[in-house]
């Protein structure tokens, strides 16, 4: 027999099969699921652990942040003057900082616009039996305020639509102004008839130049995309003509170079609209 | 911290053969039962391998477990009796590693020897542990470790003189 030692180092080493590997490593990984699980657990649920203090506190500060935020945005009640109110703008400041496209940034507008006259409509329906003088001339100054606001962002929002580039964006946002325009106007007419009821007269003047400022963009708003200038032909010696002449006089007059356009602006002045109660910016 | 799954898949992977081996030799090469055995070994392991100092030897600490794991098994069953007696006995059972003839008569003849000569063989040229390893495990001095598997390994020799 050779050496014993080396015959003893000789003897077999086993492998384990690759069923039994399995089935370890399956337990393995079970056992180190439960185990994270466990330690996960008991971080976050001990009572004195300072990453579960911290942590529910923060939850607690967010939720109830988060729920006044909410609160203080969606409600109409949330006017100015209100607690809650310098909370309301700074959301909205946001709002139209995440509004990232100018359709986008049109329909924050529009938004935004409607809400102050909201507000607007809620200051003016409160009782003032109840208030002193001063109280009365600052919910008016609010109101006014807010008019002024929804009218400043009614600018805006027609502004951004017109820097929109594509034809069929730039139509969907005319047409989406255009609606909103008529939501202001009766909310601004609602302002108006409490106001008349008030005999507050400097509200009701106030109002008008408000409607006075949306109606002058009656005929932009009008205009139609689908109406398409084709070039002349080379040499042709004739000027260009619409596609659609339905309306061509209005889209060419947008910056008041025709006659009859200025008749048409005449015609739908804030004064005859206020006289018809109705169809502004429309031609009969 | 949380547990690294993949550093002790690493070790597992480095020694699942080597702790079934060491089950394999001391229960009568009884398969299901090594796997299972060096399953528990290794799930008893993780369940504490939070407290396993990284400097310290894997190896030294899995035997370790392995070692206190069967001492268990036996004790808790009843076992050692029956299995001492059984372990590699029968000609069947050594066939199931299919040795040579004469690895299998020294097997044969290791089965024979005092449990301690057994032992401290199956460590030494089975499970090939050092003798500080051997020392660790058995709570002995190194020297005696040496001493017993010098000892161990003439009275195997004066057995197989025969063959």
């Amino acid at each position: 027999m050779e050496d014993l030692e080396q015959q003893l180092s000789k003897l077999p080493k086993a492998r384990l099969s690759k069923r039994a590997d399995f089935k370890i490593k399956f337990k393995i990984r079970g056992l180190v699921l439960l185990k994270n699980l466990q330690k996960f657990v008991k971080i976050f649920f001990h009572p004195h652990s300072l990453v579960a203090k911290v942590s529910l506190t923060a939850l607690a500060i967010f939720v109830v942040l988060g729920g006044t935020a909410v609160y203080a945005v969606n409600n109409d009640q949330v006017t100015p003057g209100s607690v809650l109110y310098p909370l309301k703008k700074t959301i909205e400041n946001v709002e139209q900082q995440l509004s990232l496209t100018k359709n986008a940034k049109v329909d924050t507008l529009n938004k935004l616009s409607e809400r102050r006259l909201k507000e607007a409509l809620n200051l003016a329906g409160q009782d003032d039996a109840k208030k002193d003088s001063d109280q009365v001339e600052k919910v008016n100054n609010n109101i006014e305020q807010s008019i002024d606001e929804a009218v400043n962002n009614f600018d805006s929002a027609i502004e951004t639509s017109q820097k929109i580039e594509d034809a069929e964006d730039s139509q969907k946002a005319r047409e989406v102004l255009k609606k909103k325009q008529e939501s202001m106007v009766k909310y601004l007419d609602n302002i108006s008839d409490i106001a008349k009821n008030k005999k507050d007269e400097k509200m009701v003047k106030k109002i008008n130049e408000a409607k006075e400022a949306i109606s002058k963009y009656d005929q932009m708003l009008e205009r139609d995309d689908s109406d398409v200038y084709i070039e002349p032909a080379p040499n042709s010696g004739n000027g260009g003509v619409m596609k659609n002449s339905r309306d061509n006089d209005s889209s060419r007059s947008n910056n008041g170079e025709s006659k009859d356009e200025g008749n048409v602006d005449s015609a739908n002045s804030p004064e005859s609209n206020r006289d018809s109660g109705q169809g502004r910016g429309r031609r009969d | 911290m949380e547990i690294s799954h993949n550093n002790f898949i690493g070790y597992y992977n480095q020694y699942k053969d080597k702790i079934y081996t060491y089950f394999l030799y001391r229960v009568g090469f009884k398969r299901e039962l090594a796997e299972d055995l060096t399953s528990e070994v290794f799930l008893k392991a993780l369940d504490n391998f939070d407290g396993f100092d990284q400097n310290r030897s894997f190896q030294s600490w899995i035997y370790a477990i392995a070692h206190n794991h069967l001492v268990n098994y036996y004790r808790t069953a009843n076992r050692e009796v029956e299995l001492a007696e059984n372990t590699f006995s029968t000609r069947s059972d050594i066939q199931k590693i299919e040795l040579g003839y004469e690895l299998e008569m020294v097997l044969k003849e290791i089965n024979n020897m005092e449990e301690s000569d057994k032992e401290v063989l199956l460590m030494r040229f089975v499970d090939q542990l050092s003798n500080t390893e051997i020392a660790e495990l058995l709570g002995k001095e190194d020297g005696a470790i040496r001493t017993r598997i010098s000892r161990s390994l003439v009275k195997l020799r004066g057995k197989l003189k025969n063959f």
